[in-house]
């Protein structure tokens, strides 16, 4: 974090979560207003069920409008958009560990539904379709250390309490 | 410099030596370019096809050129993913974020391509990021968002800085409009943080329900009184300090005269 001008609470918040900057105000006469550095951002959600070839699930950056959502996508990521529909849901509640009040609640989310232009297709790709997650080749790795042991012990099961250095 | 002049000795060393091969004289180049894009294993960068690796080239003027990184030309939904060998990895080879020194000696026009590198990098990794968490799998290497971020503060910085720069050098100001110390209608002395309107003030009623008038004459006597309202709670605080401290003396008798217990400042009120 290198801006050491932002205030000490805004800093604390990782650039995604905090707010879009004020624009300029517009005066008469003036230039069209452009952002040339939008920090908005947005992230792509697998849908809970089976869509249009054409559709797409996103979550977006709170502040961002419907426009902002269509422009984001034709301008930076080349994609044609036909239409958006967007939908804002509130936050889990945050509840105390062990006496259960209501302390905080989690941030909105903007979840916009998109559907693509004409001759646009996306399937949600499969991560771990064809090779095993991470998590499952460390089990498979605790597992094969599993039965390395076992086989030590059945070996060496007499000197079993003695530390391997003085064994022979 | 030290560190530069080091690197070129051991480069002009290595050439009197013997004939280095184009592999050596790639890195040594890559070592001399403190400025080469971070080898972050994002979806947009991508190696470029070296020839060198495969076909010396006795020629000086070829190994000139160095491994640099660029962007694939694929404007797809696709771009919200990392590439497809990194997908069920545990973990990724990251590079570093571009640091402000860096960033400083870039044009405009780099620094506006760059931001929209990273903002595309940042959107695939909170993608995956999700798409781990939906399948209960660790996100690899998740620090690459920080990273980002980095780079991406220290940009909105360098222009903040040009920005300001310009401003000066047209109007004298900077362009932040900055802050002071002004007297509020009750007539404490508060930071105000100044800001542009489309109205102005005499017109503009919101800003006249949160700013009233001015300081008057009337509410002269209120300051005092608000004074003498916070020496009573500094000094509320400080004898209840004083009775804790007392009881804990009453418990532990080797405490005695060991505790101390500052006295309150005077209130600051102009």
């Amino acid at each position: 974090m290198s801006s050491s001008l932002t205030l000490r609470g805004v800093q604390l918040l990782p650039l995604w979560r905090r707010r879009i900057p004020k624009y300029p105000i517009y005066w008469k006469g003036d230039p069209q207003i452009r952002v040339f550095l939008p920090q908005f951002w947005m992230k792509m959600l697998k849908p809970d069920y089976d869509l249009p070839k054409n559709q797409v699930h996103f979550e977006v950056h709170p502040q961002m409008s419907d426009f902002d959502i269509k422009n984001y996508l034709e301008k930076i990521y080349k994609v044609p958009v036909l239409s958006v529909k967007t939908e804002i849901i509130r936050g889990a509640d945050i509840k105390h560990k062990t006496k259960g009040f209501f302390q905080a609640r989690e941030p909105e989310k903007r979840l916009p539904y998109l559907v693509l232009g004409e001759g646009q297709e996306f399937k949600f790709p499969d991560l771990f379709g064809e090779k095993l997650p991470p998590t499952m080749k460390d089990m498979k790795d605790a597992e094969k250390i599993k039965i390395d042991m076992k086989r030590d012990h059945q070996q060496t099961w007499e000197r079993a309490p003695v530390p391997p250095w003085f064994r022979f | 410099m030290a560190a530069l002049a080091s690197i070129l000795k051991t480069a002009i060393t290595s050439f009197s030596k013997r004939p280095t091969s184009t592999q050596q004289l790639c890195n040594i180049t890559n070592h001399l370019s403190a400025l080469r894009l971070s080898s972050c294993s994002s979806s947009v960068t991508i190696l470029s096809h070296q020839p060198w690796h495969t076909s010396p080239v006795s020629s000086f003027h070829t190994t000139t050129c160095q491994k640099f990184h660029m962007t694939k030309s694929t404007n797809d939904l696709m771009e919200f993913f990392d590439r497809k060998e990194f997908w069920a990895e545990s973990s990724v080879p990251t590079g570093r974020p571009y640091r402000i020194d860096e960033l400083r000696i870039k044009s405009n026009q780099d620094i506006h391509k760059l931001w929209y590198v990273l903002l595309k990098e940042r959107n695939m990794l909170l993608t995956m990021e999700a798409e781990f968490n939906r399948n209960n799998e660790l996100f690899p290497n998740p620090e690459r968002i920080a990273k980002v971020e980095e780079s991406m503060e220290n940009i909105l910085e360098v222009v903040k800085e040009r920005n300001d720069a310009v401003s000066l050098l047209e109007t004298g100001k900077p362009a932040d409009p900055g802050g002071a110390y002004v007297r509020d209608f009750l007539g404490r002395v508060v930071w105000r943080k100044f800001q542009e309107y489309g109205i102005p003030p005499h017109m503009n009623k919101v800003y006249r329900l949160c700013y009233p008038r001015g300081f008057k004459r009337l509410h002269l006597k209120y300051l005092p009184l608000w004074r003498e309202k916070i020496a009573k709670h500094r000094w509320g605080r400080y004898h209840g300090e004083l009775r804790h401290n007392q009881a804990l003396v009453k418990k532990f008798p080797h405490l005695e005269g060991k505790l101390e217990v500052p006295k309150p400042e005077e209130p600051k009120i102009y």
